[in-house]
């Protein structure tokens, strides 16, 4: 969604995003769905998996770096900083749409 | 995601003649029908998964439940599930990490006991409740079949203690 003008939202604290991805990822009914955002799944990296995600997302993490926002998709971009369940390092990327209501997961092995 | 500026995306409808691969999880063979599906500009794509932990109970059940052997993806995939490292996994299932290690990149063979072992020891670890009344149903059934033919005379029970540790047994020589 392409949106030139307005004033940029607050980024949500590292408490809400939790929150907002932990819904989705619970959420056990359509109705549940129905009241979270939709969670999208894109890129993983060789070698990682859905449960190592789910893993990374449910334990301790903290923001890799401060999240950015993207002027063009008017969305903030969370980059979280997780293990695996072998624990491993993984970096978890989340744009958030508020717009749309979704926010799109990418995971990556950490960079360098 | 956006890593590029295109601004519009094409979305499709996995079905079940085009079901969407769910490599994601871990095995190669797991289909999803009925999610949507999304192709952006540049080529990325992104699937929609609501209530992802839900899907990733249901097919750990399924696998505990198969009537086929575990393959080392699947094994995989149940101890990931569990949230338990290899290391960890290994040693509450009684196997030696390298073993696993072998067994998870279908290196080595799983044995028949081991295979069962860790079916019983999924379904308690994950508290699966479709797992936990299939599990009680077996055991009401062992234990039902054993109630109908009572011993006319009850065996003894001896309980030994060697280095403070009990073992129960049945008494040589009834």
């Amino acid at each position: 969604m392409v949106q030139e003008r307005g004033v940029v939202p607050r980024p949500l604290t590292e408490e809400e995003l939790r929150k907002l991805v932990l819904d989705a990822m619970n959420a056990s009914s359509y109705a549940e769905t129905l009241e979270t955002y939709h969670a999208l799944y894109g890129h993983i990296d060789r070698g990682i998996t859905h449960g190592d995600v789910i893993h990374g997302l449910e334990h301790s993490w903290r923001f890799e770096r401060q999240p950015q926002f993207n002027h063009e998709h008017w969305q903030w971009k969370y980059y979280v900083a997780t293990e695996t369940v072998d624990g491993d390092a993984i970096t978890i990327v989340i744009a958030v749409d508020s717009w749309r209501r979704e926010f799109v997961v990418v995971t990556r092995w950490p960079e360098g | 995601m956006h890593e590029c500026s295109s601004t519009t995306r094409q979305e499709s409808m996995a079905t079940q003649e085009k079901p969407y691969h769910y490599v994601e999880s871990g095995l190669p063979n797991v289909y999803l029908v009925g999610v949507r599906q999304f192709r952006c500009e540049c080529g990325e794509k992104a699937v929609e998964i609501p209530a992802i932990k839900q899907l990733m109970s249901l097919i750990a059940r399924h696998l505990t439940m198969k009537k086929e052997s575990l393959s080392g993806v699947e094994i995989k995939f149940l101890r990931k599930q569990l949230g338990q490292r290899a290391v960890d996994f290994a040693a509450n299932i009684k196997l030696q990490p390298e073993t696993l290690s072998r067994i998870e990149n279908g290196k080595q063979k799983l044995g028949e006991k081991t295979d069962i072992y860790i079916r019983i020891y999924y379904a308690f670890e994950s508290k699966d409740p479709v797992l936990m009344d299939t599990l009680k149903t077996a055991l009401d059934r062992v234990l039902s079949t054993r109630r109908a033919k009572p011993p006319k005379k009850l065996p003894k029970t001896v309980a030994t203690i060697d280095r403070n540790e009990w073992a129960l047994g049945a008494a040589a020589g009834r």
